[in-house]
């Protein structure tokens, strides 16, 4: 399954929040989606996971447009925010369970895994560290073992081993052909996993290069 | 587990698991038992004493009060849900939400039922069964007909061929708002015209003309009409509904950082008092259609105030007053109290700072019917004082949060408020 991105735009009024933007990811692909604060990187992810509407241009998953149908791409991608929210007042268990109901083919003990809670998987989510709920939403996105994975500054304050421990899955999950968008500021984190690079700045689309273009990427930022 | 709806199960675990949902229902109850004997015993008299006319304006009039409550509540659940970022990053089930939030719609609003019939029950024991199917009829159409409004309003915010309607009537608001901002008035003229049929037969059936008594059902056939068109809209609109408002929220935030606003209301009030300014700065910026809010509606009151119907204006004051005495728990929801404590601000600071800002943001009510009752002369010492009485509580609502009672401030507060309000409607009655 292909994300064929074609002149992707978002403005308010004036404001050009992302300009132009083309690109197309490939099965396997693990592009590292970089690019300063307010470079237009979180704008691009929301449109690409149907959680904003474009100004213009075009977004295909799979060949279907999903400006049109946003439902596409909210059931073929497993979406990670950069600040996500849960159900408080449910567990660990109780939230993957209706993440399991309103995806299809998602696996709760897969989802379970993921997660990484041991026990604490039965406890109330508001009693959760910052940590543990990133763990808890990264387990929501992969659950359905989707075809697309964004992660929008995903792993931070996750601590070491849970760092390597995720890193590990989305690993697998590359080498399976899935196709893994992570936005970060930790550059470290791309290298020795990342296929790809784009890095975007002032919502236009930079440099679309492979792993060795990271350093230099490094040096403008 | 197919056969179960998802959402309807998140929704049952949070009303058993959330402590507030158990202080608000009671808070509810007493309210509507409250308000209830108090209003009935005056409403009926008013009955008795005007002709049979009034029947249908005072029913209607329910009637509109009910539609008017669904038609924001509707918008909430389909446009503005409170939770949207979290079920929002998956596939939507648009039949199974659908029903899911018109369930709790119905079971949370269905205390707005109790109250209409409890306000009407003073009256014969023979007109009540028909004023309840009137009141249900309205409740059930205004649900329904709202549901299908607001999702059509989502279906309007992007169609080309509404592009000019909505361009001529936004103002200052981006396209898509226009869309949003209207749908509750539509949602109220599409059903004016059921309740204006149904209060009608209502008072036909009670002077026992029953040949029209089924029209009592013209909001309810409404409402059933817009129930499906609804289910059939959230297939498609649903879903754009969070990305339409998640374009107007975004427009907003970069339209006013690219303004760069700092100015901020009555701030030369507290050039000397960083705890006032800092509160007013958050109070202008974060709830600052609360403020233009009280401006509009104390406008609205004065000119009631100037027509000359006393009655009216204490009613309106009194449901305002304690909406609004949950500010001050607002003000401090954005109030870290970690940071207060280590910058070393003290909690009767910051507890003074909170009354002021609440008192400052009140006067925007008040002022316009000081000033129509100064100029009529018609100046009434108790309604000011009544509004007035509005600044302790403030400063009650405030200190059960400063000490992390926030819940049983809120309900003491409403409370308190209701009951202060209760008595000065009775006494002006």
């Amino acid at each position: 399954m292909h994300i064929e991105v074609q002149g992707l735009t978002k403005s308010y009024g004036s404001v050009k929040a992302v300009k132009n933007l083309s690109f197309t990811l490939n099965p396997g692909d693990f592009v590292g989606f970089i690019g300063g604060n307010g470079a237009g990187k979180s704008t691009t992810i929301k449109m690409l996971t149907g959680q904003l509407i474009p100004s213009s241009g075009s977004i295909r998953i799979g060949g279907e447009d999903c400006v049109v149908n946003p439902q596409i791409a909210r059931e073929r991608i497993g979406y990670v925010p950069e600040f996500p929210e849960l159900y408080t007042y449910l567990t660990g268990r109780e939230m993957l369970e209706f993440v399991c109901s309103v995806r299809l083919g998602a696996d709760l003990e897969r989802g379970i895994a993921i997660a990484g809670l041991g026990d604490d998987i039965d406890r109330l989510i508001r009693e959760y560290s910052q940590g543990m709920r990133r763990k808890m939403a990264i387990a929501c996105a992969m659950v359905s073992k989707p075809p697309i994975l964004v992660l929008d500054e995903a792993l931070n304050g996750l601590d070491p081993s849970s760092v390597k421990r995720i890193t590990a899955l989305l690993e697998e999950e590359r080498d399976a052909g899935t196709i893994i968008m992570l936005s970060t500021h930790v550059l470290d984190t791309l290298e020795s996993r990342a296929t790809r690079i784009l890095y975007i700045d002032d919502g236009e689309l930079i440099s679309d290069c492979g792993i060795e273009g990271l350093n230099e990427i490094r040096e403008r930022l | 587990m197919r056969n179960i709806n998802p959402y309807s199960v998140v929704a049952t675990r949070k009303r058993k698991r959330e402590s507030s949902a158990r202080v608000l229902w009671w808070t509810k109850l007493v309210l509507v038992v409250v308000v209830s004997l108090l209003l009935r015993e005056p409403l009926s008299v008013y009955l008795l004493n005007n002709t049979a006319n009034r029947l249908d304006q005072l029913l209607f009039r329910t009637g509109a009060v009910l539609v008017g409550m669904t038609a924001l509540q509707t918008y909430t659940d389909v446009v503005r849900h409170p939770e949207r970022f979290i079920f929002g990053v998956h596939p939507i089930r648009s039949q199974l939400f659908l029903r899911s939030v018109a369930t709790q719609q119905l079971l949370h609003s269905f205390w707005y039922v109790l109250l209409s019939i409890g306000v009407w029950s003073g009256v014969s024991i023979d007109w009540i069964g028909w004023i309840v199917a009137y009141v249900i009829s309205a409740w059930l159409g205004g649900v329904g007909a709202g549901y299908a409004v607001h999702l059509g309003s989502v279906w309007a915010a992007k169609a080309s061929v509404m592009s000019g309607v909505l361009d001529s009537i936004r103002g200052a608001n981006p396209r898509e708002q226009a869309a949003f901002i209207y749908a509750p008035g539509i949602v109220l003229a599409l059903m004016g015209v059921g309740l204006i049929f149904g209060a009608g037969a209502t008072r036909l059936a009670i002077e026992g003309r029953m040949g029209f008594a089924a029209w009592i059902l013209a909001p309810l056939v409404i409402g059933i009409a817009g129930w499906f068109t609804a289910l059939r809209l959230a297939e498609v609109h649903l879903i754009r509904a969070g990305m339409v408002l998640s374009d107007i929220d975004t427009h907003w935030g970069v339209v006013e950082e690219a303004e760069d606003e700092t100015a901020v209301y009555l701030d030369w009030l507290a050039k000397d008092n960083p705890h006032r300014l800092r509160l007013l700065r958050q109070s202008w910026r974060l709830h600052r259609w609360i403020t233009i809010g009280l401006w509009v509606l104390g406008s609205v009151v004065a000119l009631m105030q100037w027509l000359g119907d006393e009655f009216e204006v204490r009613l309106a004051s009194g449901l305002l007053a304690t909406i609004f005495v949950v500010f001050p728990a607002k003000l401090l929801q954005h109030e870290p109290q970690w940071l207060q404590w280590s910058l070393g601000i003290d909690r009767f600071t910051q507890w003074r700072a909170v009354i002021e800002v609440s008192g400052l943001v009140w006067l925007g009510y008040c002022i316009p019917i000081g000033i129509v009752q100064l100029s009529t002369g018609a100046a009434s010492v108790q309604l000011f004082g009544t509004l007035l009485l509005m600044v302790p509580l403030f400063g009650l609502v405030a200190w059960f949060d400063l000490i992390g009672r926030t819940r049983q401030g809120v309900a003491v507060g409403l409370l308190a408020s209701a009951g202060i309000w209760l008595s000065a409607i009775g006494i002006g009655s």
